[in-house]
This record gives C-alpha cells, sequence and structure tokens, in this order.
C-alpha cells in the first residue's frame, strides 16, 4: 500500500513524528537516577562496608575533590587510546583491501589472522613492556593489537558484500577494476567499517587500560590499579565513571561521524525522519 | 697610521673573542647536569620519602644530577626492564634481582635501603595467627604475581608446615586485603611496610608475621644497575648513591617534612599513612649483620642465604658466586 493514499486512493496526510529532544535526553537522566537511588539504598540498607561498595554520596565527594586528579590522568589515557584506534584504521582498511583484491592473500592470511586473534591480549602486554619501557608505545600498541581485528574483518565484509545486480549493471559501462573498487566497493563498505569502528573505538581503550595496569606510572588504569591497592574504593568508583564517560564520548564521535558521512544510509535515515504517523483523518482535497 | 690602529683593534678582538669561546667551552659542562631516571618498584609509599626529599633538598643536583623519579609495576618487570637498559637506577626486592641475574638479566645490586625483608603473612589480631603452624588447615590471600607468593612455600617448608594443606587464593593486589578485612581469609601476603599502616589506618587491628622472623630473612629491596652502567660510568653511580644517602639520613632526622613533600607530589596518598609507612621502615633499616657499616653496605651473608633458599625451593635453577648479585664498591 502507497503510504501517501489510503485504501480508496485518496490523498492522505502523513504526520512525521520525530522523537522530542526532551525525551531523549529524559529518558536516560530518569534511568541513571533511578540506578543511583537504587545504588544508595541497597548500600545502605544491606550495611555494605565501604571498601567493598562505597555509597553514590562519597563517590560523589571523590568525583570533585579529586576531579584535577582524574583530569591529569585521562590525558595519556586519550592519547593512547586514540593513536592505536588511529593506527589500527590506518593499517586495517589497506589490509582489508588487500585481503578482497588477493583471494590468495586472504587464503593465506586469514587463518593466522583469526589464531592471532584466540589468545588473551593480556597475555602479550608484559612482553610489550619488557621490549618498549615504560612509555606510552607499549599502551599504544597494545590498544592496537586490540582493535585491529575487527576493523579489518568488518571492512573486508562490507567490500565484499556488494550485490550481483549492482555489479551487472556497472559492468555495462565497462569500468576499470579500480573503478569497481572506488565506486561501488568502498560506499559499499562504508557502513560495516564504521560498525566495526564502534566495536574498534571501545576495544581500544579497554587496550590501553591493560597496558597501563600492566606498567605505567600515569593514566586511568594506573589510577585504578592504585586505587585498588591502596583500598580507596571511593577513588576506584570514581575512576570507573570517567572511564564511562570517555568510552561514551568516543562512541557518540564515531556515531556522530556515521550521521556526517553517510546520511543516506537506511539506519541513520530513519533515525532522523522519525515514525511516519500515516492521519486518516486529516484528508485534504476530494472526500 | 689608521690601518695599523685597525689591525691592531681586530686583534684585540680576535684574542678576546676566542679566550670567551674557550672558556665557555671549559665552563658549561659544570652547568649542564647529567639526566637520570630512578624507577621505584611500585607505587610511591612512605619508604620512597628519602628519595623525594633528596630531590627537594637539591642534594642530586650537588651531584651534578638530573634525577628523574618514576613509579614502577612490581620488582620483577623492573629487573627486566632495567635489563633492557629501560632505566638508569631502580629500586627493586633482592629476590628479584637475584632471579633475574642468574637467568642472564644484567643488573646487580649497588646499595642495600632494607636489610631485613617486609615479606609477611598480615592477620588480623582475633584470628590468632602467632606462627606458621596456625596456617594449617587455612587460606591465606595473595596477589596473585609478586615475589612474596613465590617465596611463601618456600617460607612454609622452612617451618615444617605441609604445602599442600594451606591454601593460597589469588585475589589482585586489593582484593587480597578487602578478603582479609571481610574475614574470608585467615591472612594476607604482602609488604608489612605499606598494608600495614593501610589496614590500620582503616581501623583493623592485625598480627604480622615477617618471613624474617622465621627463619627465612631474605635480602629486601635496595637500588639496582645495570652492569653495563658499571663498566661505562661507575662514577655516576658513586655520585647517585652520595646523593641517596643524604636523603636517607636527612629523611631520618625529619620524617616529616620528608613526608609532607612526597604528599605535595602525590596528592592522591594520604600523609598520615606516609608517614606510617616511613616509621616502619626505619625499623626494618638495619639488621645484625649490617650493624655498624655504612648505610646502604650489603652483607654477603644475607645474599648467600638467599640464594640458598631460593635454590632449595626451586625459585631459582642455577647458583652463581655472590659477586654477581651485589656490590659495596660505590657505597659512599
Amino acid at each position: 500500500m502507497n503510504a501517501e493514499e489510503n485504501q480508496e486512493g485518496k490523498p492522505v496526510r502523513i504526520r512525521v513524528v520525530q522523537p522530542s529532544l526532551i525525551v531523549r535526553v529524559v529518558y536516560p537522566v530518569v534511568a541513571i537516577i533511578l540506578a543511583v537511588v537504587a545504588w544508595f539504598a541497597g548500600v545502605h540498607y544491606f550495611k555494605v562496608p565501604p571498601y567493598i561498595m562505597p555509597p553514590p554520596e562519597d563517590v560523589a565527594v571523590a568525583l570533585v575533590l579529586k576531579f584535577h586528579i582524574l583530569i591529569r590522568h585521562t590525558e595519556p589515557t586519550i592519547i593512547a587510546t586514540v593513536t592505536g584506534l588511529g593506527l589500527s584504521i590506518a593499517l586495517g582498511v589497506p589490509f582489508a583491501m588487500l585481503l578482497v583484491w588477493s583471494r590468495t592473500i586472504e587464503r593465506a592470511i586469514m587463518p593466522l589472522l583469526v589464531f592471532s586473534q584466540c589468545f588473551p591480549k593480556v597475555a602479550i602486554g608484559p612482553i610489550l613492556i619488557v621490549w618498549f619501557g615504560w612509555g606510552i608505545l607499549p599502551k599504544v600498541l597494545i590498544s592496537f593489537i586490540i582493535s585491529f581485528f575487527p576493523i579489518v574483518i568488518q571492512t573486508a565484509l562490507g567490500l565484499k558484500s556488494v550485490e550481483n545486480d549492482e555489479l551487472d549493471l556497472i559492468r555495462i559501462m565497462s569500468p576499470s577494476s579500480f573503478q569497481i573498487f572506488t565506486k561501488i566497493r568502498i560506499p559499499n563498505a562504508l557502513p560495516f567499517f564504521f560498525g566495526g569502528l564502534k566495536v574498534a573505538v571501545t576495544l581500544s581503550l579497554i587496550g590501553s587500560i591493560v597496558g597501563e595496569f600492566i606498567g605505567a606510572d600515569r593514566g586511568l588504569g594506573y589510577l585504578l590499579q592504585y586505587a585498588n591497592s591502596e583500598l580507596d574504593t571511593e577513588l576506584l568508583f570514581a575512576t570507573m565513571i570517567f572511564l564511562m564517560v570517555l568510552g561514551g564520548v568516543l562512541f557518540l564521535s564515531v556515531t556522530r561521524l556515521e550521521k556526517w558521512l553517510l546520511p543516506w544510509h537506511v539506519t541513520v535515515r530513519e533515525e532522523k525522519q522519525g515514525r511516519a504517523e500515516v492521519s486518516e483523518r486529516a484528508v485534504e482535497g476530494t472526500a | 697610521m689608521k690601518q695599523r690602529v685597525r689591525v691592531g683593534q681586530s686583534l684585540w678582538v680576535g684574542v678576546v673573542v676566542s679566550v670567551a669561546i674557550w672558556a665557555g667551552g671549559a665552563l658549561a659542562p659544570a652547568w649542564a647536569l647529567d639526566e637520570i631516571t630512578f624507577r621505584l618498584d611500585w607505587k610511591v609509599y612512605g619508604t620512597h620519602a628519602p628519595f623525594f626529599i633528596a630531590q627537594k633538598k637539591g642534594f642530586y643536583r650537588a651531584e651534578g644530577l638530573k634525577a628523574k623519579i618514576m613509579e614502577g609495576s612490581g620488582s620483577s618487570k623492573v629487573v627486566k626492564i632495567m635489563g633492557a637498559k629501560g632505566d638508569t637506577f631502580a629500586f627493586a626486592a633482592g629476590t628479584s634481582t637475584l632471579q633475574g641475574a642468574t637467568r642472564g638479566i644484567p643488573v646487580k645490586s649497588v646499595y642495600g635501603i632494607m636489610q631485613k625483608s617486609p615479606m609477611a603473612v598480615i592477620s588480623l589480631k582475633k584470628s590468632n595467627i602467632r606462627s606458621p603452624k596456625d596456617l594449617l588447615g587455612k587460606t591465606v590471600s595473595t596477589s596473585g604475581g609478586g615475589s612474596t607468593s613465590s617465596l611463601f612455600y618456600a617460607f612454609l617448608s622452612i617451618n615444617n608446615v605441609e604445602r599442600n594443606k594451606v591454601t593460597l587464593a589469588a585475589l589482585g593486589r586489593g582484593g587480597r586485603k578487602r578478603a582479609l578485612m571481610a574475614g574470608k581469609v585467615a591472612g594476607m601476603l604482602g609488604y608489612s611496610v605499606t598494608e600495614v599502616p593501610s589496614l590500620e589506618g582503616k581501623g583493623f587491628q592485625v598480627d604480622t608475621m615477617h618471613f624474617g622472623d622465621w627463619k627465612m630473612n631474605v635480602v629486601a629491596n635496595g637500588i639496582i644497575v645495570n652492569t653495563a652502567t658499571e663498566k661505562k660510568n661507575p662514577n655516576l653511580i658513586r655520585r647517585f648513591l652520595r646523593a641517596i644517602t643524604k636523603g636517607i639520613k636527612y629523611a631520618k632526622a625529619n620524617p616529616d617534612e620528608a613526608v609532607g613533600f612526597m604528599a605535595e607530589r602525590f596528592p592522591h596518598k594520604n600523609a598520615k599513612v606516609l608517614r606510617k609507612e616511613l616509621s616502619w621502615t626505619f625499623k626494618l633499616l638495619m639488621n645484625e649483620a649490617t650493624k655498624g657499616k655504612p648505610l646502604g653496605w650489603q652483607a654477603e651473608s644475607d645474599w648467600a642465604r638467599t640464594q640458598n633458599v631460593l635454590k632449595k625451593n626451586n625459585l631459582i635453577k642455577k647458583t652463581m658466586p655472590l659477586k654477581n648479585y651485589f656490590t659495596n664498591a660505590y657505597i659512599p
């Protein structure tokens, strides 16, 4: 049925309803407030010792009093995360293109790539720290190693997932392989790439934190380790909240970038346009 | 006439400039400081106060050194990275240094800070754990890695406690303490100097069973270098250790000032806890074998005993002449 005509073929007005800004902000804020209230009630009702789980008001105090410390340690973590992620994009995308371009290379390299992902990256961390020292390089490398795989796999999938109809159509115009690649495969791969990027961005943050756990004197991971061993559980929770916010900001940045670059994609379009409500009562013109 | 005067003037200017350049060249090294890094064994605790007060009082600068003191992540990592020349000096556990040396890591201890090891089993007073035999059938929490955990079984066997009758639970550095505080374990393994002040600060009364009081006094923390530094620049070691000795003496005489400076540099650390940790360190500083000797002096008997304990308990695969592990040659 055509959305613009009702069953009798008469035109109807379509009212587009977008979720209002208030709804988009209020609902999650209310959910967070409820969670904090549950935390407060649980800790006080069950008399949980503060070194196991501190009450939210103590964590809030720690967040405020130690804000300058948290900010100072956020910088090295962000730098390691973004650099590791940048490296995995810069190397991962061309690598994915290589895998799609040559079946031989794909057959040779793919099993190795899969095996390399099967061991926990935490195991390689100490080795990297001994090789490269205490600085930022080992954290960048761990962050890169962890986030490389999703980018390669998703990008390769996207480059390969082109409809045969599309290929048949463009072949009418006798394009070169390069043109097929740039005009069909790459735009087709972009949504897949962003899917992989969303996974990779959270993984790269985990990677730099893991690196800081193993050997660091700065960063949010270092602060977590310090707070844990000193039993400063309020600082521990405050640091975790900081990390969650940081992860959230990074993820949102990727979704923002996706909306900007892929306005034509169905997932982005549906969000912008909202749900279309067909109102049969608002009929214009003829009855 | 004028030309001769001009030549004379030029010559004179030339001489003055040459002297200035030569003087500048001769004096410049006196102004330039040698940059060094000093890696601590773990995150800062009170024992490190002498190292930092030496910075504040300019003791390093007086020796022509610019010292950057940084936190580490455990003695075994510190030893490995020192072997890879990642730092100039480091503060690490003697057991890790010995183990590293037997594995071919080119490190050596040049100064002993704590002669009695702070490794201990710490328990809540109400548990009445007063001797190793009291641990039979009980569970002890540990961080998982670290020198203390691997030496625990050696501690048990030296005291004739069957190792399979005591359970070790690896719970991480924070978890081991939480388990003790919640009464889930009979004791925890750790460094007394950091754990006891921390637990007492949270209001818990504890008993401490030092390995050293139970026939297992192994070499504790000291300053290590890469053996290449010994060969290339032994004077650098002498200068650094002079500054360190001054720092220790100053911290002993002015503990509150020493701790105050540390608390400023590391605002996330509690100054009261730092102060307790420092007092605890001074209690452990000298033991029988080093009494009457200069600060930093290491006793061969301590290193020999450590090597025996580690070898007997299969924590090292081979033994080496003791001079591979330590030297007192650079102590002021």
